[in-house]
């Protein structure tokens, strides 16, 4: 498949919306790194810059099966195993690391290894006075740490979006979403192919719109009306005020922000869900997967997260009946089962449930991967701009085991990520979190450490802020 | 009680409420609970700690009403305000603690816009909220006259200078630009509706004489926090215009307000709020179930569960201000045509609709415990859990919470071709000894609850074994089936406050403190002497002094010295 057909496919025939900004303000949103804007080979800007790098963090909820997920050599020329198969179109543009170790670990599954990977923080647990309990990340995400830097120059921070919509959300932020700003300002994702589109190619503001100037005066007097409210407030709602205060500045610089001169895809349009209740995991995958790489092709956004299933998620996997299964002749189908209950029950049928969802996670993520590989981002593709950092919550589901869950590094980053390693197994349990500290440093290479964990590293053995060799390139 | 074969539990220590239960089972000694001592009837219990009351965000039913009551139900119905999500167990908790972001404040924009214009379309109601005729697109006058009205509506208390100023500039600047002094208004409507001071309750309070760690709400945030709890929507004028005059300063003034409010229908719908979020069932259409074992289960009959529940407690708490533990025990309850048929086994209401019906004597429920919403929601898509439904028992009938199941844990239950009934087949539970401390206290009570299948269907039989209902349990004792457990929990003064934590819990956004227990605790022994009445509990709260009373926060001494200074100039009220 071409490059070039493939966008075409998506794509409306391409107009021209660029205007001036609007009432005579200044709009400080990046045009998109158009052929025009290029150097002559197409690999930077024409102004010498490097093309933008993009960063994503992508999830499927409640682990593997081991024995079918771990190759059985390393190098480059290993094999892949079965739940990995899926991703052969890309296996040339990712590193499958194993035996890495979540050291952000012990307290309560699930929570443990989703807040360990994708924010490098323990998380927060809130558990009081037989209250049902819930938990918030202790630090912010990492999508959001690049976002803090390279997210403000985008008509859109970062985008977070899910395919699932069975995911955990009664046990607090931090099982509902893996994209979070603090412990108090969790961001969720948009699980509505519709709205994601809405939200990124229809909220411009038109050019001849009159009230443009009238909403941003209007946002004006709630921006003193919040500053005046903070003098009288406690410090943590302090903190509260100005997450909004920055949301309306943003919103604010929305309003007046002038759309890309770029093609915008046509809406898709996928039912929520089946006529039997059950999800269509694979086609809102392929519309999420469809506008996350128009918004970053567009440079719309530079940071994504990605959420396929939930941890610890009740997902439906409709495309596998129990006909599939005759060597275990049996009549139990779980095509609606809750995944996350099915992995907890260690009997061979359902083990190999698990197993095979896995190989179904794993086609979904390859779509979005080989989608990415097959867009053109000046002279190279966008994956080779990208860092994608995907992985699960714990690796086997039923143990809540915390020593090599799923975790894949792809794409190039602009030259920041190694592409020759194939499988990486770590000698000696190696932290995840230099796997998350090396895909920051990918496309941020200034940052040094995202634990944030100063004198509490101690109670988490295994740090050590250094990103992992076998990826980063430097 | 003197039956209770269980230590009591202090519950004035707040760690010991999820211990104590192992600590029990492991034979330790449990303490027991002095009954504090009899205040004044409307005096908080000398123990009372009041909490800091941090912003809450209003949920978006309360800012749909907010809406609705500031303009009209159109407007309300082109309000889209952003989803909540629930921290702890209840959505008011998460408004109270987590911020907002740039897709929150976008979903607010918009909303507020689409506000806007629906409002403006109804201009009897503009011109009421106007009350002038302005003379030009830059009547500043008039202009004021509307941010001043307006802004005491959205705020919930009179606008102070600069606010005003700040509002009225957004008029007079769209009516400026657009010619049309009407642009004005409606985008001074645009602006309220996106301040801080509407989407959130804001409760500083004022001081209080020779105890400056504590503040009493003002006369206005007093009627906001009454009105947001117990009507889910905010203060109208008239409650504003009493509270101003101070009616709501004394306990007697505050319970007149409370009947008031109780008496409107939209307590009823907030009441339903609470429970809906209290028994799990929102979403409930969303439920997962196998259509191959249960093809009658529909988005529609999900509703009409869920309505049914809220039905019975509706006829409890409002119709008949019955004792509120007859949702444990109720014999009765309401059906419509999809229930009668395919969950009862009985003919549907004549005439359509909803009716009263007897629960056929030999399917043993009792009240909400055996309502098919409940007993489908903790169920699994292609079968019944004794450990969800178990565990739903203890947290939210006895605030009992449960340790997650240790990591590693094999968790091989027999097949069901060799263990046909759930008590067979979770009996290895109880064998492992990690297993066993949680689940000998979970299992019971959801097992009892076996003769109702995923969606709540009576069964006597699970593959063709005879099922057995019978629990013995630390908390309850022995009994059998729904109708023991309804019986068991009807008895016990835990499940009583354990409800009231929970009303508590979701009408201030935080979860009790140590401090405020003893309140819970004298209120709720008072609901005992009253009959049970739910309703009389709700007044009861809302005229007690504590209703009113918080912790002064970090920043508001330093910052009313500062007005004392004088360097805020403008902020005094216009």
């Amino acid at each position: 498949m071409s490059r070039r057909k493939l966008l075409s496919e998506l794509t409306l025939p391409r107009r021209t919306l660029l205007r001036g900004a609007v009432g005579g303000a200044a709009v400080a949103v990046a045009l998109p790194p158009l052929e025009a804007m290029l150097n002559e080979n197409g690999d930077a800007l024409a102004n010498g810059d490097p093309l933008p790098r993009r960063f994503m963090t992508w999830v499927f909820g409640t682990g593997c099966r081991l024995e079918h997920w771990t190759p059985a050599t390393t190098g480059s020329n290993y094999e892949l195993t079965s739940e990995l198969a899926p991703l052969a179109p890309v296996k040339g543009d990712m590193t499958v690391l194993t035996n890495f170790r979540n050291y952000v670990a012990g307290r309560r599954g699930h929570h443990d290894g989703v807040a360990g990977i994708f924010s490098c923080h323990p998380f927060i647990q809130l558990d009081p006075m037989g209250a049902p309990y819930a938990s918030k990340f202790g630090g912010p995400s990492i999508d959001q740490v690049v976002a803090d830097i390279i997210g403000n120059d985008t008509y859109v921070r970062s985008l977070q979006v899910g395919v699932s919509k069975r995911h955990l959300q009664n046990q607090g932020p931090t099982l509902a979403t893996i994209s979070h700003r603090g412990p108090d300002q969790p961001l969720y994702a948009e699980r509505d192919p519709g709205a994601l589109y809405d939200q990124l190619f229809m909220s411009f503001t038109p050019a001849d719109d009159p009230t443009a100037a009238r909403r941003v005066k209007a946002l004006d007097a709630v921006i003193q009306d919040a500053q005046r409210l903070k003098r009288r407030i406690s410090t943590n709602d302090r903190n509260r005020v100005d997450a909004h205060l920055e949301s309306l500045f943003q919103v604010q610089k929305q309003l007046l922000a002038i759309p890309p001169d770029c093609a915008f895809p046509m809406k898709p349009d996928v039912e929520p869900y089946m006529p039997d209740g059950a999800e269509p995991l694979a086609e809102i995958n392929a519309a999420m997967a469809q506008l996350v790489v128009m918004a970053f092709s567009c440079d719309l956004t530079r940071v994504c997260s990605y959420m396929f299933t939930g941890p610890s998620g009740g997902a439906q996997f409709y495309m596998l009946p129990p006909e599939e299964f005759p060597e275990h002749n049996t009549n139990k189908d779980y095509s609606h089962a809750d995944h996350h209950n099915v992995s907890h029950i260690n009997l061979p049928y359902e083990q190999d449930f698990i197993h095979r969802s896995t190989i179904v996670s794993m086609e979904n993520l390859s779509y979005l991967l080989d989608l990415m590989k097959n867009t053109d981002d000046g002279a190279a593709s966008l994956l080779d701009n990208s860092c994608v950092l995907a992985a699960s919550d714990v690796a086997e589901g039923w143990a809540h085991s915390e020593v090599s869950m799923p975790l894949i590094v792809a794409g190039g980053a602009g030259g920041r990520l190694k592409r020759d390693v194939g499988h990486y197994r770590s000698p000696d349990e190696e932290p995840v979190h230099n796997v998350s500290l090396a895909c920051v440093k990918s496309v941020l290479p200034d940052v040094d450490d995202v634990t944030e964990l100063g004198s509490n590293s101690g109670n988490y053995n295994g740090f050590t802020n250094t990103p992992c060799s076998a990826v980063f390139e430097g | 009680m003197s039956s209770r074969r269980y230590p009591r539990i202090d519950l004035r220590r707040p760690t010991a409420v999820a211990a104590t239960v192992f600590a029990c089972l492991a034979g330790a000694a449990c303490g027991s609970t002095e009954a504090p001592p009899e205040p004044p009837p409307s005096a908080a219990p000398a123990t009372f700690a009041p909490t800091q009351a941090p912003l809450r965000r209003l949920r978006a039913a309360q800012y749909q009403n907010a809406v609705a009551t500031m303009f009209s139900v159109e407007a309300a119905l082109a309000a889209t305000p952003p989803d909540d999500p629930e921290l702890n167990g209840f959505t008011s908790i998460a408004s109270a603690q987590l911020a907002l972001n740039d897709d929150l404040v976008r979903d607010y924009q918009q909303s507020a816009v689409a506000v806007a214009a629906a409002a403006m379309g109804d201009g009897a109601r503009i011109a009421e909220l106007l009350g002038c005729n302005p003379s030009g697109a830059d009547d500043a006058a008039c202009m004021t006259a509307f941010v001043q009205r307006m802004g005491r509506l959205a705020f919930r208390r009179a606008l102070v200078a600069d606010e005003l100023d700040d509002y009225l500039d957004v008029g007079l600047f769209a009516a400026g630009e657009a010619n049309d002094f009407y642009a004005g208004v409606e985008y001074v409507i645009v602006a309220l509706l996106q301040s801080p001071n509407f989407l959130f309750m804001v409760e500083v309070g004022e001081p209080v004489a020779d105890a400056p760690a504590r503040r009493h709400l003002t006369s206005d945030e007093a009627a906001t926090r009454m009105a947001f709890f117990l009507t889910d929507g905010p203060p109208d004028e008239a409650l504003l215009d009493a509270a101003e005059a101070g009616d709501l300063d004394t306990p007697e003034g505050r319970r007149e307000a409370a009947l008031g409010l109780l008496d409107r229908p939209e307590a009823r719908r907030a009441m339903r709020n609470f429970f809906t979020e209290y028994l799990v069932l929102d979403d409930l259409e969303l439920e997962p179930k196998d259509p191959n074992l249960f093809p009658e289960w529909s988005p529609t009959l999900a509703r009409s569960m869920r309505e049914e529940t809220l039905r019975l407690l509706d006829d409890i708490i409002w119709t008949r201000d019955a004792d509120i533990r007859e949702m444990y025990t109720a014999n009765y309850t309401f059906v419509d045509a999809p229930l009668a048929e395919s969950i009862y086994g009985v003919p549907a209401p004549a005439g359509g609709g909803w009716g009263r019906i007897d629960v056929p004597e030999e399917q043993g429920r009792s009240g909400i415990i055996a309502h098919p919403s409940v007993l489908t929601r903790q169920a699994n898509p292609e079968s019944t859990s004794a450990t969800h439904r178990g565990l739903f028992v203890l947290e939210r009938f006895l605030c009992r919470t449960m340790p997650p199941p240790p990591d590693g844990v094999v968790t091989e239950l027999p097949p069901s071709s060799t263990a046909p009934t759930l008590r067979e087949r979770v009996a290895v539970h109880l064998e492992e000894p990690s297993c066993a401390g949680c689940h000998a206290i979970s299992d019971p009570l959801g097992l009892s609850l076996e003769n109702y299948d995923p969606i709540g269907v009576y069964r006597d039989k699970e593959q063709g074994e005879v099922i057995d209902a019978s629990a013995d349990h630390v908390i309850t004792g022995a009994f059998v089936g729904a109708q023991g457990l309804g019986a068991a929990l009807a008895g016990l003064d835990d499940s009583t406050l354990c409800l009231v934590r929970n009303l508590y819990r979701h009408g201030t956004g935080h979860v009790e403190t140590e401090g405020e227990l003893p309140l819970l605790v004298m209120l709720r022994d008072r609901m005992a002497e009253n009959g049970y009445s739910l309703r009389g509990f709700l007044v009861s709260l809302v005229s007690n002094d504590a209703f009113v009373t918080i912790e002064a926060n970090d920043n508001i001494a330093d910052y009313e010295a500062s007005l004392a200074r004088g360097e805020t100039g403008q902020e005094a009220q216009p």
